[in-house]
């Protein structure tokens, strides 16, 4: 799952950005075209307009040039007017206005005036108290400015309701070498043409174009309420736009721009793209309103429809990484519930048939492969268990026997008042090489004898055997402990190819005088506890274990005993019980409990001994057998 | 060419003046609650056929003629009132004269001329309380005090001489006058420096002609010892004399209409509007709202409508006309000011 997603979400994560990247090239592409389209239809625009403003001029300027350089009578100066409006259909009307009493001294005005009527033209005279053109734009502004004006664009219902201007040219004549103005000459144009060609700009569905005069008023919009009625500053007050105040302001001032114009639709109320030039002819201005939301129409249908394809798209990639990840881990879904029923155990679990040369494969038969061995392990665990079983098995009756070999009912000799007796076989293994023996020889000696054989374990415990039922055998003919120990040695020795040995001490105690005779071949010597608490050590023997050479002779020696004094013997497996840190038992130690403990009975010394060695040794295994045997004289 | 407008003009004024007087309401409001129902005496009783001229086309600084007359407040005081369209070649003395408009709205100092060449004209009420006419320059030209008009050119509108000439001489400028028609355009031009404007009208047009506030200086005549009053409600001395009480119901009725107008601008300008394109008359609403917006300024300064001319007013303006040579005598302020008995009542 986990892995369908990061998957999934990478792959949107990386369309979506190429989308994106697309989407804002593809805009930036079109706002340029946008501007070329915008610059050259505004261009044209104004180069049409300008073009037949231009030809419009040219009749008046030319009849005004052929007016000031001669010297006309008034009858022709109404003729060249006549002909002005006859010969050039597309002036309505035209008008000859000159200053006060300049053709006749009694005439303030004269003002003949040519215009089409019903298709006739018609001829009035104007100029009184009333009409008094003089203030009037039309004659006074290009006075005032000295050259040619078109007029701000005014209604004349009489022209059939058409948005007229009028081109007026001031006249001059040179009197006394100072040129004069003398007065106006003007050609009325309707701007039908003007608003049919400004209509006819169409920018997709909803982009139009107007214009607006000197003073901002709208002379053509699609929305006729507009024309001469509002000014583009009135609508700027109107929308409480002061951006379009500014365009307004930037239109009048005769600047251009083609650039991104952010512009509230009139029409629509969208926001747009305006781009305007001026007509510099008669200082008015041409606007292009650009629907950018149109233009941008296409690239977004295109990106609509790519976004929903690739929506389309990435839901099919989704499917097929779904499909193909099942696919990859259903075997692994197999496996794992055949792994899980392998370790309950079941080998023969059937496993998922892979027919495809992958990864999966080498898995699948890595599993066949574990499965294999592991049930052979399996078989082959089963075998050694069992033998393993038997060993143990055969181990604990050979424990059992070897435990049955030695004396082991305490007190042994309850009808002996002159002696007490204890002893303790602790093997490190199931048996073990130590061995402890004591027996009766006659009715007032005791003979008993401690041994360690070397190494440990089954072998270590046949030789003690061999040894415990040398030495009753050997006792039987009696004798003296160097006796026992010598035949010991002889009969060990003998065919010894293992070359084993035992360290073997052995003594005979009289229990009536508390003589003690003993042999010591090899080993620890032990401890006399005497009755007033001082402990001893048997000297050291010079003789070596038995087993080793047949011919040694081992010697004895005699220590008395008083009432109440103890023997205690032990196996190195006491001094030398290790604890955690490898450190020893140690003979000092044993002393040390012994002399604290020389009241106590064997039984108790033994225990406190064993307890003792227990809290040195703490949970460190024990390595060595532990045999202790202790022996109170009471006399 | 203005000619032709002016001709057509004309016809289509004469054209709706009958049509105007034989229709009925053309407007009529639902919404706007009338202060007072027609009352069934008056109703029942005949209407007095009434003419009223204002002294320019149908604009809002007529508004409360147009919302009184639409919004049924002339007839409630018993009068049926028809509005003649203002022609420039109807003279208000002609028409007043003749008697053919039975009311006329006219500027004080074009009252007192009308009145000091023979015309037997009287003050009925006086609503203007300040001038409105300004002298409007570019702060581009530099001409940012009175003073540095000095040997500059002023656009001024013929027939309107009378005022800027006044403060000129009162300031001794020396200032070209170019007498223009009703245009600013030879100003936007640059054609001349200085140009004069009426405050609810012009100077909005030309700033709805691409000029900001801020680039412009403004010289209000008010504020230089100038304040020749304006709007003034006028009719011939008989009426007066043998018909008080229409004079009294005319000049009521035409109060509640611009009281009207005032709290229901956005109606005022809707029948402005509309009259004004039957007219053929170039409009536009927010300039219509300006306009409306500063005649509250003018009429209804405290919140009340006042119809007093004070003898003050009256011999100040008049004394510039006689020193300027445009009348040679002042007539009598008691016999120019007959102002009608108003109800008590708003």
């Amino acid at each position: 799952m986990k892995l369908i997603i990061s998957i999934f979400s990478s792959i949107a994560v990386i369309f979506l950005f190429i989308f994106l990247y697309n989407y804002r090239i593809s805009r930036i592409i079109v706002e340029k075209n946008l501007k070329t389209n915008a610059e050259n239809l505004t261009k044209s625009g104004v180069s049409q307009i300008e073009k037949i403003l231009y030809s419009i001029q040219k009749i008046p300027d030319n009849y005004s040039q052929i007016i000031q350089n001669s010297d006309y009578s008034q009858d022709e100066l109404v003729k060249l007017l006549k002909q002005e409006v006859e010969l050039n259909p597309e002036i309505y009307g035209a008008a000859l206005a000159f200053e006060p009493y300049f053709t006749d001294k009694n005439e303030k005005y004269y003002m003949p005036y040519y215009y089409r009527k019903q298709g006739k033209l018609d001829l009035i005279f104007l100029g009184d108290e009333r009409y008094d053109y003089f203030t009037m734009d039309w004659y006074q502004i290009p006075k005032e400015l000295n050259h040619p004006v078109w007029s701000e664009p005014y209604f004349d219902e009489g022209a059939g309701n058409t948005i007229m201007s009028t081109y007026s040219v001031p006249l001059y004549r040179t009197v006394e070498g100072k040129k004069q103005f003398i007065g106006i000459l003007t050609a009325d144009v309707s701007l039908d043409w003007l608003q049919n060609f400004v209509n006819s700009i169409k920018v997709y569905q909803s982009g139009y174009a107007f214009m607006i005069s000197q003073n901002g008023t709208i002379v053509t919009h699609p929305m006729k309420e507009l024309i001469m009625n509002e000014t583009i500053f009135s609508i700027a007050e109107a929308q409480n736009s002061s951006q379009l105040r500014v365009i307004g302001r930037n239109m009048i001032s005769g600047k251009t721009s083609f650039a991104e114009l952010e512009y509230h639709n009139v029409k629509t109320g969208k926001l747009s793209w305006l781009a305007y030039a001026p007509v510099k002819l008669n200082g008015w201005s041409i606007g292009i309103v650009f629907p950018v939301d149109e233009f941008m129409a296409d690239v977004n249908s295109l990106y609509t429809r790519v976004l929903v394809l690739g929506i389309g798209g990435g839901l099919i990639i989704l499917i097929v990484i779904i499909l193909i990840s099942r696919s990859i881990t259903r075997p692994l879904r197999s496996l794992t519930q055949a792994a899980k029923k392998i370790a309950e155990g079941n080998f023969n679990v059937e496993l998922p048939d892979i027919k495809t040369h992958d990864e999966m494969k080498e898995l699948h038969d890595s599993f066949v492969y574990m499965q294999k061995e592991l049930a052979e392990y399996i078989v082959n665990l089963k075998e050694t268990t069992s033998a393993r079983e038997k060993i143990e098995s055969e181990l604990r009756i050979a424990r059992e026997i070897q435990m049955g070999m030695i004396p082991h009912i305490f007190p042994p000799f309850p009808n002996l008042s002159q002696i007490d007796l204890f002893a303790v076989l602790k093997p490190a293994k199931e048996v073990g090489g130590d061995l402890y023996d004591f027996f009766l020889i006659g009715e007032d000696k005791l003979c008993f004898a401690i041994g360690d054989v070397s190494g440990k374990g089954v072998p270590a415990s046949l030789f003690m055997a061999v040894t415990r039922t040398l030495l009753r055998s050997v006792s039987d003919k009696g004798g003296s402990p160097s006796v026992f120990v010598s035949s010991l040695n002889k009969s060990l020795s003998y065919n010894n190819e293992s070359s084993m040995f035992v360290t073997f001490f052995c003594g005979i105690l009289n229990l009536n005088t508390g003589e003690l005779k003993f042999s010591n071949a090899g080993h620890n010597p032990p401890f006399l506890v005497r009755e007033n608490g001082a402990v001893e050590m048997f000297e050291l023997t010079k003789s070596i274990p038995i087993g080793l050479f047949e011919d040694i002779r081992y010697s004895e020696s005699i220590v008395h005993l008083n009432k109440g004094d103890k023997i205690f013997m032990y196996t190195d497996g006491v001094t030398e019980a290790e604890n955690c840190e490898k450190v020893l038992y140690s003979d000092k130690r044993l002393i040390g409990i012994l002399q604290n403990n020389n009241t106590n009975s064997p039984e108790q010394l033994i225990k406190v001994v064993e307890e003792d060695v227990a809290v040195h040794v703490g949970k460190h295994t024990q390595s060595d057998d532990i045999t202790m045997m202790t022996i109170v004289f009471y006399g | 060419m203005k000619t032709k407008r002016f001709y057509t003009i004309l016809i289509i004024g004469f054209f709706s003046l009958c049509l105007a007087s034989c229709k009925n309401k053309p407007v009529t409001n639902d919404e706007i609650a009338l202060p007072d129902v027609i009352d069934s005496n008056t109703a029942t009783t005949q209407l007095r056929k009434v003419t009223f001229l204002p002294y320019w086309v149908c604009n809002a600084q007529f508004a409360g003629y147009y919302m009184a007359r639409e919004m049924g407040i002339y007839k409630k005081h018993g009068i049926d009132l028809t509005i003649i369209p203002f022609q420039p070649f109807y003279t208000t003395t002609a028409l007043i004269g003749t008697g053919e408009a039975d009311f006329a709205a006219l500027w004080l100092v074009n009252a007192i001329e009308v009145r000091a060449s023979g015309t037997d004209i009287v003050n009925i009420a006086q609503f203007s309380t300040r001038s409105s006419l300004m002298l409007v320059t570019k702060k581009s030209s530099g001409i940012d005090e009175l003073e540095k008009m000095n040997h500059k050119r002023a656009g001024i509108w013929s027939g309107f001489e009378l005022q800027p000439t006044a403060l000129f001489k009162k300031f001794h400028l020396d200032v070209e006058i170019i007498p223009i028609g009703s245009t600013n355009n030879l100003f936007l031009k640059d054609g001349v420096d200085i140009t004069n404007a009426n405050w609810f009208d012009e100077y909005h047009s030309i700033i709805n002609s691409g000029y900001n506030p801020d680039e412009l200086n403004t010289f209000f005549f008010a504020d230089y010892g100038l304040n020749f009053l304006e709007d003034g409600m006028y009719c011939l001395s008989d009426k007066m004399k043998n018909d008080p009480k229409l004079c009294t119901d005319f000049v009521e009725a035409t109060m509640e209409g611009w009281q009207l107008a005032f709290s229901n601008p956005e109606k005022a300008i809707d029948i402005v509007i509309e009259y004004a394109q039957k007219q053929n008359i170039p409009v536009n609403r927010v300039h219509q709202q300006w306009m409306l917006d500063r005649y509250r300024d003018l009429y209804y300064p405290e919140g009340k409508i006042s119809t007093t001319l004070s003898e003050k007013d009256y011999l100040f303006a008049a004394k510039v006309l006689k020193e300027s040579g445009l009348i040679s005598a002042i007539p009598p302020f008691k016999d120019f000011y007959r102002p009608c008995k108003l109800n008590n009542k708003k």
